[in-house]
């Protein structure tokens, strides 16, 4: 966590999505508007937010797997948009991606050996290493044997095809690591050893990881910064603990309030914050702050200006009328 | 011992994928016991096959040479032990020539095939995954040609061809494929919104690799039992175009040509269009039953239900 290096500097990210109509498109889906943040060396960067509010889509565009419509993503000094050829081949075998649905995200008709060599293959690896010892230290890597190797995936539960993915996301010995909510589809003791393998893994081979997830617990236990998402938007950045300790952002107060305390006495004693209403569809998002027409805090202001993050504290950001 | 053979083992990815091949067909062959229907259609068309391949050797007498010296004498014989379907009006025997009939539909549906398939294939897999303007193209150009009943296409083109057996396969292969790049580009669409292929792109797979090894072979299911239902409507149709007399011409024993030459002696003559008549229906309904069994075994449903049998 002492490191400081940037790996990953995001810039006023941008992609709305076309509604089309019958002749003409109706309006755009605003899953992105303006998103900035940085991701540091070998740190987590948990990307939390309610479900529909772009976080899958900002993964996309990180990975440049979608094209934005404007800002630009920085790794390591260069400008991702611009890379072609050879220079965005040695961009995507320096990120890997693990994606929410283990079911959808394995070829049916590969064997885990052909899933794996992949990779491999296709960055011309092959003649540099002993393919069969380099899957099987892979597998183990990821808590399996090499016996699974020649099988096809769907012989395997879902948490082992997520082991599955995670070894392919790794098999290029990646820097940076985008797990699009990896765990959600799991059950729970099944998440808590993915998390820990997951967190070994980051230490042994010293990666970045950007980790989105709409679980708090999960954000607490792995990550070292956050950056909640609302609406296609940034409302709070900044270190884990300070954010839990001490959020500013209403909406970020409303979102930790609302996670489940084991314990029902103190859970009874604590002053819940509540939201109004439902969130607004990102086709029409509220002008101004998008929370203020569920915000507690609301003032008159908030429908009218719109708010950029600010730093209060060092690396510590928010957008909200509040703290301007 | 055990080690290197295992090393061995993973070292043959060859050796492993032929097994789980082999598996995959054995599996298939265990399915198809279970129903016997799909197990008759199986048998009528590897019989077909197999009459179409080794046929011509097989009969007793030759079917196309006419022995002049004895047409009075052999001509239009009902059915007998030394002729089982019969003779014709130059005294041949009806039986070789039905048998020589199977390799004559077999050729035809296979050219036809063998073009059909793989035009389809690729227009589809271009069509469903680039998408687009592309798209537009490759699809109005075939629902161009699906406006049109694919029979009557066929009798314009072959007649346009002129008559002949090669014309008809032609005009049978131009009516054909349309259908399949339909069928193709439907598949395509919902495999390449699967997250493998998105994880392949992250990866920097090229797109040519997405196409054939991640795609296609997604795709190919419906393929399969379309061509297979489809072998027996080329039968049909080839044989339509010859019965009215676009497709083999004489003394090529195609089996639409035998049901219309018979005509004229029907019904005194019966087993004259009555033979090959009944060769063209149990070969079509071989290959339906065959192709409607197909799609129930590679309903990945069905096959899930059989593994877990198996595992008891």
């Amino acid at each position: 966590m002492s490191a400081t290096k940037v790996v990953l500097k995001v810039k006023n990210l941008r992609k709305w999505f076309p509604v089309k109509g019958v002749f003409f498109t109706k309006g755009f889906v605003k899953a992105v508007d303006g998103v900035s943040f940085e991701a540091y060396e070998e740190t987590t960067l948990a990307i939390v937010g309610e479900s529909g509010c772009g976080k899958t889509t900002l993964a996309r565009l990180i990975l440049r797997l979608i094209e934005p419509d404007e800002g630009s993503i920085i790794y390591n000094g260069v400008d991702v948009m611009k890379l072609s050829g050879k220079k965005l081949m040695e961009f995507r075998r320096k990120t890997g991606i693990v994606f929410q649905d283990p079911y959808s995200s394995l070829n049916p008709r590969m064997t885990i050996y052909e899933i794996l060599k992949e990779p491999l293959e296709t960055h011309g690896m092959l003649k540099e290493i002993d393919i069969n010892e380099y899957l099987v230290k892979l597998l183990e890597k990821v808590g399996l044997q090499k016996e699974h190797l020649y099988r096809y995936p769907h012989e395997f539960s879902g948490g082992q095809r997520q082991r599955i993915a995670i070894a392919r996301a790794l098999a290029l010995s990646p820097e940076l690591v985008v797990l699009d909510e990896p765990t959600s589809s799991l059950d729970v003791s099944v998440q808590a050893q993915m998390l820990n393998m997951l967190r070994d893994i980051q230490a042994a081979d010293k990666l970045t990881y950007i980790f989105i997830t709409h679980d708090l617990g999960i954000v607490r236990y792995l990550a070292h910064y956050v950056a909640v998402m609302y609406l296609g938007k940034i409302v709070e950045y900044g270190p884990v603990e300070e954010v839990f300790e001490k959020p500013l952002h209403p909406y970020t107060k409303v979102l930790l309030s609302a996670v489940p305390i084991p314990d029902p006495s103190i859970a009874r004693s604590r002053a819940r914050i509540k939201v109004i209403g439902e969130p607004p569809s990102p086709l029409n998002p509220p002008l101004g702050c998008r929370f203020h027409p569920r915000c507690p805090y609301a003032l008159s202001d908030c429908s009218r200006r719109e708010m950029s993050l600010v730093e209060v504290e060092k690396r510590h950001l928010v957008s909200c009328i509040l703290y301007s | 011992m055990l080690k290197k053979f295992n090393r061995v083992l993973l070292k043959s990815n060859a050796l492993r994928s032929v097994g789980s091949i082999i598996y995959d067909w054995r599996l298939a062959f265990e399915v198809i016991k279970r129903s016997p229907l799909t197990m008759t259609g199986l048998i009528i068309v590897v019989g077909f096959i197999v009459l179409g391949a080794i046929g011509p050797y097989i009969a007793p007498y030759n079917p196309i040479e006419i022995d002049f010296s004895s047409i009075a004498l052999k001509r239009l014989q009902p059915p007998s032990l030394q002729h089982p379907f019969g003779t014709d009006e130059y005294g041949r025997d009806l039986f070789s020539r039905v048998l020589a009939g199977a390799r004559v539909s077999l050729m035809v549906s296979m050219a036809v095939m063998s073009i059909a398939i793989p035009v389809g294939l690729v227009l589809g897999l271009v069509a469903g995954y680039y998408g687009g303007v592309i798209d537009e193209i490759i699809m109005r150009v075939t629902d161009v040609f699906l406006s049109f009943p694919g029979l009557v296409l066929a009798i314009a083109f072959s007649a346009t061809l002129g008559a002949g057996l090669f014309s008809a396969m032609l005009a049978l292969s131009i009516v054909w494929w349309p259908s399949y790049v339909r069928v193709v580009r439907a598949q395509v669409l919902v495999v390449r919104e699967q997250l493998f292929i998105e994880a392949a792109k992250a990866m920097g797979v090229s797109t040519r690799r997405i196409l054939f090894k991640h795609i296609l072979p997604n795709s190919i299911t419906p393929l399969l039992v379309l061509v297979t239902l489809d072998f027996g409507s080329v039968i049909l149709a080839s044989s339509a175009l010859s019965f009215i007399g676009l497709g083999a011409q004489p003394p090529t024993p195609e089996w639409g040509r035998l049901v219309a030459d018979g005509r004229k002696w029907f019904p005194d003559k019966w087993w004259y269009s009555f033979f090959p008549g009944l060769a063209i229906l149990i070969t079509v309904l071989g290959f339906n039953i065959l192709g409607d069994g197909l799609r129930d075994i590679l309903d990945p449903r069905f096959r899930r239900r059989l593994e877990f049998r198996e595992v008891k």
